[in-house]
C-alpha cells in the first residue's frame, strides 16, 4: 500500500512540477475588453420611431428568422409583433445575444454580418427606451437587403423521417443520417444554411459528401437500432477517412468570392446532427439543410487548429467550480498549407456549454497578432463560420492562435468530450496562393 | 487525410513517451572502464485507440547511444534517437544505468533505471514527455550469443503548451538476441511491444478509448571501444 501511496504521490509531484510548462495564454488584449460600449453615447437628437428607423433593421436582420413558420419562436413582421415583446428585445439586444452573430466588431470585418452595429444597437435602445413609438408609417424608407442566409436556395435536403434523440448515456448524441444528393451532375455548393428543425436540442450539425467503404459501412447501418439514421460512433472513424465537408455549424448563408466546394452528381449526403439535451426535452427533429448551387466556384481548403493532448485524458481538466479555466495552443498549420502563402477565408469555434469565451488569432512570423475571431461571450448552440470580409494572408512562419475560456458549473471536474464534457477547436477555410 | 494522418502519429510519438526501447542492449553490463558505442536503426507502429489509427502507422527511427563500465556490474549509459518530416520531428535522450544481479555462463540478468526525455515539435509548438521505467534484462548464454527477454514498466509525463499534464504508466516487454558477429561487434534484432493505459476523448466510442500499443522492430550494432 505504502508503495503505491509512494508512486501516486511522486507521480503527482512530477505533475506539479510539470505544470509549469503549460505556460500562459499570449498576453495580447481582447479587442472586445476595452471596447467602448456603444450605449454610452447618450440619447439622440431625434427620437427614433418604428416605421422610419427600427422596422428597415428588423427586416434587414431580423425576420429571416422572426417570420411566421420560422426559425425563432415568434414574429417580427408586424409592428404589433415588435410592440409587444419590446422588454424581451431589449436584453437580447443589449447582450447581443441577439441577432446571433457573437463575433466581436473590434476584431475583423466580416462577410454577410447580420449583428446590428454600434449605431444600429443605440438607434434600436433608443427607440425601445423612448417608449416603442410606431412612428409615421408614409414614411418608412426604403427596405434594406437583407443580410446573410443564402440569396437563392438551389436544393433543400432533410433526413427521410423525423427523429427523436434517445442518447444512451448522458444528454448528448451524435445522429447521422444519410440523404441523396438531388442533383446527377458535378456542381460547386456556394452557400450553405442548416435548418434545425427543433433549434431548441440541435446544437449543431456537420454535412458532407459520403463515399468509399465509409458509405457502404453506413448504409448497413441504417436504421439497425429500429429508429432513422445511426449512431456516429458506429460508423468507423465517423466516416471522417472518406467524408467531404461541405458545412457545419447551426446558421449559414452565402459563401464570398465566387467560393464553393464540389459536389458529386448522385453522390450520397452525410448529415451529422448534435443533439443535445442538456437544456431542453427530447422531441421530433427533422433537420434541414438548404444549399446554393452553382456550375463554377473557387475550391477552398480547410485546415483546423486544436491541441491533440485535450484529447487524451488529463489533457484538458476543467475542474469543478473553475469560473475561468483557460486552454491555449498555437500552432504553424504546414501540414495543411504545406508551408504556402494562403488566404484565411473563414472561421469557425467549435466548444460546448460550458465555454464561455474563444478567440482565434493569427501570431505572424514578426510577432504581430492579427485577430480573426473574438467571441466575448459564448452561447452555446449557435455555431456558424464567420467568412471574412477581406482575407487573410497566412505565410510560412505564420502560426494559428486559439484560447478558449470555460466556467465550469457543471459540479464535477469536465474533460474534452461529448456528453455535456466540452472541446477547443477552430475551423478555417483557405485558399492558396494570396490573391 | 495525410493531414489526419501525420496528426495521428504525432500524437503516437508522444504517448510513446520514452520513445525508442530500441538499443537497451543486452542482460551484462561492461566492465569497469569499457565502453561501447552503438547505432539502431527501428521500425516502429502504433496503435491509437481511435477508429482512424486501427490500421498500423509505420515510421522509422535511427539512434546512437554510448556506455561506459562504471564499476563491477554496473554501467550508464546514454542514448538518443530522432525521425522527422520537413516541419515536424520528433527526438528524444535517455540516460540508462544498469546493475547486474545474476552474472554466470549460462544466464545473466541486470536491472536498470530509465530516465527519458522525448521532444515533439508540431508546427513549432512542442510538447514534453518525460518518462522514467524499469527494465529487467534477462540473458541465456549460448556459444557467444545471448537471448534476452526484457519485461518492463515505467511512467510517462506529457506536457506542453496550453494543456494540463498527463500522468500515464506504461507496461511492455521485449525479446531479441544479442549475436557477436566479429570481435567485440555485437548485432543485436530485438522487438519491443509496450502498451499505454491511455483513455482518448472526444467523438471516440466509450469502449474504443482504452489503451494505445506501441510494436518497435529493431536493429542495433555495438561495439566495444
Amino acid at each position: 500500500m505504502w508503495g503505491s501511496i509512494f508512486r501516486r504521490s511522486a507521480a503527482a509531484a512530477i505533475v506539479v512540477v510539470l505544470s509549469s510548462c503549460k505556460g500562459k495564454p499570449d498576453s495580447t488584449p481582447w479587442c472586445s475588453d476595452t471596447a467602448a460600449d456603444p450605449l454610452d453615447a447618450g440619447a439622440p437628437a431625434k427620437q427614433p420611431t418604428y416605421f422610419e428607423d427600427v422596422k428597415p433593421l428588423i427586416d434587414a436582420k431580423c425576420t429571416r428568422c422572426h417570420t411566421t413558420g420560422g426559425l425563432a419562436p415568434f414574429s417580427l413582421e408586424k409592428w404589433d409583433d415588435v410592440f409587444r415583446r419590446l422588454d424581451v428585445i431589449r436584453p437580447a439586444i443589449v447582450s447581443r445575444h441577439m441577432p446571433p452573430w457573437h463575433a466581436a466588431h473590434c476584431c475583423a470585418d466580416y462577410y454577410e454580418d447580420w449583428s446590428l452595429t454600434d449605431d444600429e444597437l443605440r438607434l434600436f435602445v433608443n427607440f425601445i427606451d423612448g417608449g416603442g413609438m410606431a412612428g409615421d408609417s408614409r414614411k418608412e424608407p426604403p427596405p434594406m437587403a437583407r443580410v446573410g442566409g443564402l440569396s437563392r436556395v438551389d436544393v433543400t435536403i432533410q433526413p427521410s423521417a423525423r427523429y427523436t434523440p434517445a442518447p444512451s448515456d448522458g444528454t448528448d448524441e451524435l445522429r447521422c443520417f444519410l440523404v441523396p444528393w438531388p442533383m446527377q451532375e458535378r456542381k460547386f455548393i456556394t452557400g450553405v444554411n442548416p435548418v434545425p428543425g427543433v433549434r431548441s436540442i440541435v446544437h449543431h450539425l456537420v454535412v458532407g459528401q459520403l463515399s468509399g467503404d465509409s458509405l457502404d459501412d453506413a448504409r448497413g447501418l441504417e436504421g439497425r437500432d429500429g429508429r432513422p439514421g445511426f449512431v456516429c460512433e458506429d460508423l468507423k472513424g465517423m466516416g471522417f477517412r472518406d467524408l467531404k465537408i461541405l458545412g457545419g455549424g447551426v446558421v449559414g448563408g452565402d459563401m464570398p468570392d465566387g467560393l464553393g466546394t464540389p459536389v458529386d452528381g448522385g453522390s450520397t449526403i452525410l448529415l451529422q446532427v448534435h443533439y443535445s439535451l442538456a437544456n431542453a426535452p427530447a422531441a421530433p427533429d427533422q433537420t434541414k439543410v438548404q444549399f446554393r448551387v452553382d456550375d463554377n466556384a473557387r475550391e477552398f481548403k480547410a485546415m483546423a487548429i486544436a491541441n491533440l493532448g485535450w484529447m487524451v485524458e488529463g489533457g484538458m481538466k476543467i475542474k469543478k467550480d473553475d469560473h475561468d479555466a483557460v486552454y491555449f495552443y498555437k500552432y504553424e498549420p504546414t501540414l495543411f498549407t504545406q508551408g504556402k502563402t494562403v488566404l484565411v477565408r473563414s472561421a469557425s469555434p467549435h466548444m460546448h456549454a460550458f465555454a464561455s469565451k474563444i478567440v482565434l488569432r493569427i501570431i505572424h512570423d514578426n510577432g504581430d497578432r492579427e485577430c480573426l475571431l473574438e467571441i466575448p461571450k459564448w452561447h452555446f448552440g449557435w455555431e456558424q463560420p464567420f467568412w471574412f470580409a477581406k482575407p487573410k494572408k497566412f505565410e510560412k512562419g505564420d502560426q494559428l492562435y486559439i484560447e478558449c475560456h470555460f466556467d465550469n458549473t457543471s459540479g464535477r471536474d469536465i474533460g474534452w468530450g461529448n456528453d455535456n464534457q466540452e472541446m477547443c477547436a477552430g475551423f478555417f477555410n483557405f485558399t492558396e496562393g494570396d490573391e | 487525410m495525410r493531414a489526419h494522418a501525420v496528426g495521428v502519429a504525432v500524437v503516437a510519438l508522444a504517448t510513446t513517451g520514452c520513445g525508442s526501447q530500441i538499443g537497451f542492449g543486452r542482460a551484462r553490463t561492461l566492465e569497469p572502464g569499457h565502453g561501447e558505442v552503438s547505432g539502431s536503426v527501428e521500425i516502429d507502429t502504433v496503435s491509437v485507440p481511435t477508429d482512424q489509427a486501427q490500421v498500423p502507422l509505420p515510421w522509422v527511427q535511427v539512434g546512437a547511444g554510448y556506455r561506459h563500465g562504471i564499476v563491477k556490474n554496473f554501467d550508464l549509459g546514454a542514448r538518443g534517437w530522432a525521425m522527422g518530416v520537413p516541419g515536424h520531428f520528433s527526438a528524444g535522450l535517455s540516460l540508462e544505468s544498469k546493475l547486474q544481479f545474476v552474472r554466470s555462463r549460462d544466464a545473466d540478468a541486470v536491472t536498470g533505471l530509465v530516465l527519458g526525455y522525448q521532444h515533439v515539435e508540431l508546427g513549432g509548438t512542442p510538447w514534453h514527455v518525460f518518462g522514467v521505467g524499469v527494465p529487467v534484462l534477462m540473458g541465456i548464454n549460448f556459444k557467444q550469443h545471448q537471448f534476452v527477454i526484457g519485461p518492463r514498466a515505467g511512467y510517462l509525463f506529457w506536457t506542453g503548451y496550453g494543456m494540463d499534464t498527463i500522468a500515464v504508466p506504461f507496461f511492455g516487454g521485449s525479446t531479441g538476441v544479442s549475436i557477436e558477429v566479429a570481435k567485440r561487434t555485437r548485432l543485436m534484432p530485438e522487438v519491443v511491444i509496450t502498451y499505454i493505459p491511455i483513455s482518448f476523448n472526444g467523438e471516440v466510442d466509450q469502449d474504443r478509448r482504452y489503451g494505445s500499443y506501441q510494436v518497435q522492430l529493431g536493429l542495433s550494432l555495438s561495439y566495444d571501444l
